[in-house]
């Protein structure tokens, strides 16, 4: 998406980088759509089958996963989890774990939503610049209702219920997903919250792009925005400064990379340099370290949440009100509502944060999708009711696409000569978060979250200390470069492959 | 002063390690070491304009 956006800038159609289209407003819709349903599976995925094992104990008789791999043996910490020691039995992790069955299907039909539009997912072939490949026809919206649970906007709620939470997203958010992260957050809230002493909390200091055009305003659903929260008090204390992409710049000190004698470190996107230099002195790792100007930041969906709420408390963005709303709802459930919940918002900068803001972000997102869907039905016949634009042919041109991932804030930067590449520069969500020191030395975000954090040194020590370090890295759910490992029993060379750019023409 | 590693961090997308250093009651530095180079930069050089939506959504 940041790619295709990076496209429509270069090419003239949206000056914003959001790929904001005024000649093919179905395509923003559309392109809304995929992105949205991307973003409820992967927040889906993310409790149930890559951060809810954390605080499930699987050491008891009767488990469903006993012995199977690789949830069994896995480090247990069972003072920390549900149920907690001394609990009477195991039926509310027995509860859970079936859920993350039930949530594997759920996760496949948000696949499908999106691939209705997109026609694969991931990495989808529909996006092009100036819009999208695909068509509005009666058979897509039909089936995507089905799948979100949102039949008619006459009918009301009707398909949305607990009996259909196996069987619509919509359902299965309100009725399974909600329920099960106010089961577990008041439990692992003691130990994860701002103001316990676990650690987790990291820099508060939160960064978005914003994302969602408005097809008839361009008006970003996720504002973007840069939010100051390392004060303890939301009113007078936390500042939201307007984003601006100019303000970014990668440091490359402590990464594997070429400072070219100091010319290629804290450059801007659009001009950035990749020149790897494995085992430079000093360096420990191949992300870079984005910062915005000069400070280190957080992205994902704890900085949305943030920063949107932020936006409708301090400053009575209306735009913004469903996440207030939301955030309200959650405050209230878990209790850290005592003197005010503006007052417990800063308990938010933590592990338990980031697992709540994904499921408010998830539900504020599919809820959104339904009226965007019945948007498509309500464009005028009259210009803009296009899914794609002609683009001019290009030539000599630069640009920068800019959207939120599920994991956080997304650009990409590229310059064209002569009709091909000249330079292209990615900066991803995870790169934000898991960045090494920049060039003042400073920590990235999860490295600040890691310092501090209590070390234990009972019997059990290693197991505890390797899952308290597992859950706060993993609520920050990462997404690094990966590659699949072939490995013979005698470690014999099969065969090497390299990569190498075109030549130049 | 001791130090210890998680290598790797499991169930997250993606190869992570990171070094910890703990005084014997808390951890006092980290260390993210992201162990694989990526390389779409290099990749889409000189490459048409229009293959890198293709390209770049693999990451």
């Amino acid at each position: 998406m940041a790619s295709v956006r990076s496209l429509d800038n270069a090419f003239g159609i949206d000056p914003n980088g959001y790929g904001y289209n005024t000649n093919a407003r179905k395509g923003v819709i559309l392109r809304n759509l995929v992105e949205g349903a991307d973003l409820v599976m992967s927040h889906i995925t993310h409790f149930y089958h890559l951060a809810a094992l954390d605080y499930i104990n699987t050491d008891y008789s009767d488990c469903p996963i006993s012995g199977v791999p690789p949830w069994s043996p896995k480090d247990n910490d069972t003072a920390t989890m549900v149920p907690t020691a001394g609990g009477t039995t195991g039926d509310t992790a027995t509860t859970l774990i079936l859920h993350y069955v039930q949530a594997l299907n759920i996760r496949r039909k948000a696949h499908e939503m999106a691939a209705l539009i997109s026609g694969k997912q991931p990495c989808q072939p529909m996006l092009l610049p100036g819009g999208v490949t695909s068509v509005v026809t009666t058979a897509l919206t039909s089936n995507f209702n089905t799948l979100i649970g949102d039949p008619d906007a006459s009918i009301g709620d009707s398909w949305i219920t607990a009996a259909n939470s196996g069987k619509n997203i919509l359902s299965f958010i309100n009725y399974v997903y909600q329920p099960d992260i106010l089961l577990v957050a008041p439990i692992i809230s003691g130990f994860t919250k701002a103001s316990s002493t676990q650690g987790g909390s990291g820099v508060a200091k939160y960064l978005a792009y914003g994302t969602f055009p408005n097809h008839s305003t361009g008006t970003l659903y996720i504002s973007s925005g840069f939010l100051d929260a390392t004060s303890g008090v939301v009113s007078p204390g936390w500042t939201l400064s307007t984003f601006n992409q100019g303000n970014i710049a990668e440091h490359i000190k402590y990464s594997y990379y070429d400072e070219g004698g100091g010319a290629n470190t804290q450059l801007h996107p659009s001009v950035g340099v990749t020149k790897p230099q494995y085992g430079k002195s000093g360096a420990y790792t191949w992300a870079k370290a984005p910062r915005y100007n000069g400070n280190v930041a957080e992205v994902g969906p704890l900085a949305r949440v943030l920063i949107n709420y932020a936006s409708a408390a301090l400053h009575g963005n209306t735009n913004v009100t469903v996440w207030k709303d939301t955030v309200d709802y959650v405050m209230n459930a878990l209790g850290l509502n005592n003197p005010s919940i503006l007052a417990n918002i800063p308990e938010l900068r933590s592990v338990l944060g980031r697992h709540a803001a994904r499921f408010i972000e998830a539900k504020v997102i599919a809820t959104a999708m339904t009226g965007w869907l019945r948007d498509i039905h309500s464009q005028p016949l009259t210009g803009g009711t296009y899914t794609h634009t002609p683009i001019p042919s290009g030539a000599n041109n630069s640009g920068y696409g800019l959207t939120e991932a599920p994991r956080g804030a997304l650009g990409h930067w590229i310059r064209i000569a002569g009709r091909r590449i000249a330079n292209y520069q990615c900066v991803v969500p995870t790169t934000w978060n898991v960045s090494p020191k920049d060039d003042s030395g400073v920590n990235g975000p999860i490295e600040k979250a890691l310092i501090g954090t209590p070390i234990d040194t009972g019997a059990s020590s290693a197991a505890i200390n390797r899952l308290r370090v597992g859950r706060i890295i993993r609520s920050f759910d990462p997404c690094i470069a990966c590659t699949v490992h072939i490995v013979t029993p005698d470690r014999k060379t099969i065969d090497k492959f390299e990569v190498s750019p075109l030549p130049e023409r | 002063m001791a130090d210890f590693k998680v290598d790797p961090v499991t169930r997250i997308e993606g190869h992570l390690s990171v070094e910890l250093t703990d005084t014997g009651s808390a951890i006092s530095n980290a260390k993210c070491e992201c162990q694989l180079f990526r390389g779409f930069e290099l990749i889409l050089k000189n490459r048409k304009p229009t293959d890198a939506p293709i390209l770049a959504q693999r990451i």
